[in-house]
Parts: C-alpha cells; sequence; structure tokens
C-alpha cells in the first residue's frame, strides 16, 4: 500500500542526469516506480536527416559523448558500407584499438561512479587517475579528449602517432598492477560484503536483452542481475579489455589510414550493429545520391536497460536509490536523443 | 593555493562537459583545493554549473531551481552547448544570469578550473 509519493528530479546529485523519479513509498520500501526523461530531449536523429554525412555524424557521436569513438565507428562503416568504399587492414586495427580505448574509458568512469555512490572515495581517486592517464593517450591520438570526428567514412583522420604503442603499453602495465588492488578495495568494504548482493535484483533479465553486461546466471531462475554482479563484471571487463588491446598491439598491419569514399551511393538502407560491454548499438541508415541522410534509426543499450529501472528499485530501501540506478549504467543522452 | 570551501556547487545538464567535470574532481585537478565543493540541495548551494544542451523543459527548471539557492549565487557556463546552444537549438536564459563562460567542446579540465578561479576573483 502505497504511503506517499517522493518525486526526485530533474536536478538532483542522486540521479544519474536530467530526469524525474517518482517513487510511491510504502515506509522506507519503495513500492512503486514512475520514470520520466525528456529533459535533455536533442532530436538528433531527427536533424540529422536531409544532412550531409560530415555534419550528421558530428551530431550522432553526440547521442552518448562517452563513446563518441565506438559511434563514429559504427557511423563510418555504415556509409563505408552504403558507398561500397573498402579500408585497409591497418584502418580496421586502428579503429579497434581506439573502440577498446573508448570502451575502457566508460568502465573506469562507471567503477568511479559507483566507488563513489558506496562512499569509497580513496578508490574513486584511484580509478580517476587511471582514467585521466588513459584520455591523455586518446587526445595523444585523436587530438580531443572524446576522440570526436577522428573515426571517419574511409580511414581515420591521423595516424597512430610515434611513440603511441609504447605509451599504451606503459599504461597497460601501470593499470594491471593496480587492478587486483580496484578489485580488491570493492570487495573489502562493508556495503560490498553486506548489502549490495541482494540489491536492485531484476529477475529474468535475459527477457529484457540485457545481454552479460547487466545479468549473471542463476541456477534457481534463469538470469538474475544484480548491483554487485554488475560491478564484478564493469571490474573484470577492464582487465579483459587490456587483454584484448595487449594481442592488437602485437600485430602491426600496414597500410593508408584514409582514402576517398568511392561516389557511387547506393539506394538500400543499410543496418549495422556494433556490441560493446554495455550492450548492443545498432545503426540503420540510408543516404541518397548527394550523400545526404535520408533516414537514421539507432538503438541503445540504454533502450534494454531502461524497462528494468523499476524492477530494480521495486522492494527496495529508499537509501540504496542511488547505487542502484549507478550500477545499472544507462546513460541519459542515449535516451533523450 | 588553498581556500575556504565557499563555493558550494550543483550540476545541471549533461554532456562531455560533465565526464571533463568528474575529472577536474580527481586528484590530478583536484577541484576541492580551489574551495569548491558539491552541495546536495538547491538551498544548499550557492553555484549552478550548467553543462551541456538545454532544452525548453529543463529551462523552467533551471530557473525555479536557481530561486532556490542561497544568495549570493553564481552560475557557471560550461561547454559550447551551455555558452550558446553549439550544434543544439539553446533557449534564452532571462532570469538565470550567467557569470562565467568557459567554452569547448569540451573545455579541459584547466579550463574549468581557470573559470572557477574567475569565480573567485568576481566574489572579492
Amino acid at each position: 500500500m502505497i504511503q506517499e509519493w517522493i518525486e526526485i528530479g530533474p536536478i538532483h546529485v542522486a540521479l544519474p542526469g536530467a530526469m524525474k523519479l517518482k517513487l510511491g513509498m510504502c515506509g522506507d520500501r519503495i513500492v512503486e516506480v514512475e520514470t520520466q526523461f525528456g529533459f535533455l530531449s536533442r532530436t538528433i536523429e531527427r536533424e540529422m536527416i536531409g544532412q550531409a554525412y560530415p555534419s550528421a555524424q558530428l551530431r550522432f557521436s553526440r547521442i552518448d559523448p562517452e563513446c563518441a569513438l565506438i559511434l563514429d565507428r559504427l557511423f563510418s562503416e555504415a556509409v563505408e558500407k552504403i558507398t561500397r568504399t573498402p579500408v585497409s587492414k591497418r584502418v580496421t586495427w586502428i579503429r579497434e584499438i581506439t573502440s577498446s580505448l573508448n570502451e575502457l574509458s566508460g568502465f573506469l568512469k562507471y567503477l568511479a561512479e559507483m566507488a563513489s555512490r558506496l562512499g569509497i572515495d580513496i578508490l574513486t581517486h584511484v580509478i580517476l587517475k587511471h582514467r585521466e592517464a588513459l584520455l591523455d593517450l586518446i587526445e595523444l591520438l585523436t587530438g580531443s579528449r572524446h576522440g570526436y570526428y577522428y573515426i571517419i567514412p574511409g580511414g581515420v583522420r591521423y595516424n597512430l602517432t610515434e611513440g603511441f604503442q609504447e605509451r599504451l603499453e606503459t599504461w597497460i602495465k601501470a593499470f594491471r598492477a593496480d587492478y587486483a588492488r580496484i578489485g580488491a578495495l570493492f570487495r573489502w568494504t562493508h556495503s560490498f560484503q553486506n548489502r549490495l548482493q541482494s540489491l536492485g535484483r531484476v529477475e529474468d533479465s535475459g527477457d529484457f536483452g540485457l545481454i552479460s553486461a547487466t545479468a549473471v546466471e542463476s541456477p534457481q531462475s534463469g538470469l538474475v542481475s544484480h548491483v554487485e554482479s554488475r560491478l564484478l563484471y564493469a571490474i573484470e571487463q577492464t582487465e579483459a579489455l587490456c587483454a584484448e588491446l595487449c594481442s592488437l598491439l602485437i600485430e602491426r598491419p600496414e597500410g593508408e589510414h584514409l582514402q576517398k569514399i568511392a561516389q557511387n551511393v547506393s539506394k538500400e538502407e543499410v543496418s549495422l550493429g556494433i556490441e560493446t560491454g554495455r550492450g548492443h548499438w545498432s545503426l540503420s541508415l540510408s543516404m541518397d545520391k548527394d550523400f545526404k541522410i535520408l533516414k537514421v534509426v539507432t538503438t541503445t543499450p540504454s533502450d534494454h536497460i531502461v524497462p528494468t529501472i523499476a524492477l530494480a528499485l521495486q522492494n527496495e530501501s529508499f537509501e540504496d536509490v542511488p547505487v542502484i540506478l549507478a550500477s545499472l549504467d544507462f546513460k541519459i543522452p542515449e535516451i533523450d536523443r | 593555493m588553498t581556500f575556504k570551501p565557499t563555493l558550494k556547487y550543483v550540476r545541471v545538464g549533461l554532456g562531455c562537459c560533465g565526464d571533463d567535470w568528474l575529472q577536474t574532481e580527481s586528484s590530478r585537478y583536484d577541484l576541492e583545493r580551489l574551495g569548491c565543493v558539491r552541495a546536495e540541495i538547491a538551498e544548499e548551494a550557492n553555484l549552478l554549473v550548467i553543462q551541456g544542451t538545454l532544452n525548453e523543459v529543463l529551462r523552467r527548471e533551471v530557473e525555479t531551481f536557481y530561486q532556490k539557492m542561497e544568495s549570493p549565487k553564481y552560475v557557471l557556463a560550461v561547454g559550447t552547448c551551455a555558452c550558446g546552444g553549439g550544434l543544439f537549438p539553446f533557449p534564452k536564459m532571462e532570469t538565470v544570469p550567467v557569470n562565467i563562460y568557459v567554452t569547448g567542446c569540451p573545455p579541459r579540465p584547466e579550463a574549468i578550473m581557470n573559470g572557477v578561479l574567475s569565480l573567485r576573483e568576481a566574489q572579492k
């Protein structure tokens, strides 16, 4: 039975962005949840229609600035497919490296925010220190900390700079030295051991399309996701991405880093997807013969996560709301696009 | 160089500037040593940091939020979107006067710190 309604937002420190959360409370337990988005609504997809692909790409990478490199890659690959422009092995290699760096930076931000919500300030600073060095590396390669417009149709804007690989290897070494400490600092905290295991549970999370990024298998009832599983997955994912980067750095394919786009535009609609640690991104794109966008439809990882917010908050205590919301890792720009 | 914590800020909006603000809070830049600390509610805050895009709906919320803040109150616009719209349409804010503009897409942490320092100068 709902005793009172509490409204939080759209501007509040406990929320991951500009959104409104309406909670039906019975004592300090949450009984009903209503969410409202649209406070940032930027109509990015609609604005892209009728624009030439370079200016459309500028908007597309703003759907989620945190994964700008991944979005630029998705968009560029779609344009290359429409225009049937082949790219060299070197371009693919550089794109894979930059996508992994971008994803790694996203996971480190997630961990820093989780540490902050759990009140482990020292861990927040340790993680942000590594992330700052990683952003420096991205800036060294792309010219900006978020890498906007580095990956473009036909290739990448600059080739790998001298000494980049060595610096990246040094960063990986430094991060791996701290990796065990980061995992241990999370696990040793009182809140981690006593609170998180059953917090923010989403039963049958596979039905929502949540992939392993936010769900773990349970022998009793299919896929179950909770705060601890989501957090542990993110920690493991950082190590997995480091290993992936190490194996990528061994190969050094040669070739051009940029080439001209072919002039023959296919009228067909192209659909492409990219799998990231957070979930699945997909893009359907079509262009006319003047390289102007006719149609663009995007699905983001947050599309799958948003329906689970109410389930994760159900029957939980009011004080746990910030931790649960942060652990779900949904991004407001992806929702308000 | 240390200051008394007299700037209590609340952030609004979202974008890549929010990401760089987080890094500015980290140990390398340490925003807190400039006397700029996070506030939990509007009534406690005296600095409103606007980042990223504002639409008409959020503009109204920001104006209401600004009215609740304690005086003297300051506003810092961070990023090209907050300064003048950037790629997106930008509503005119008549009741929220911006004290300092920090441009860039996104601005570097050094630029954000420079904005905070300029605000401290304006406070004197």
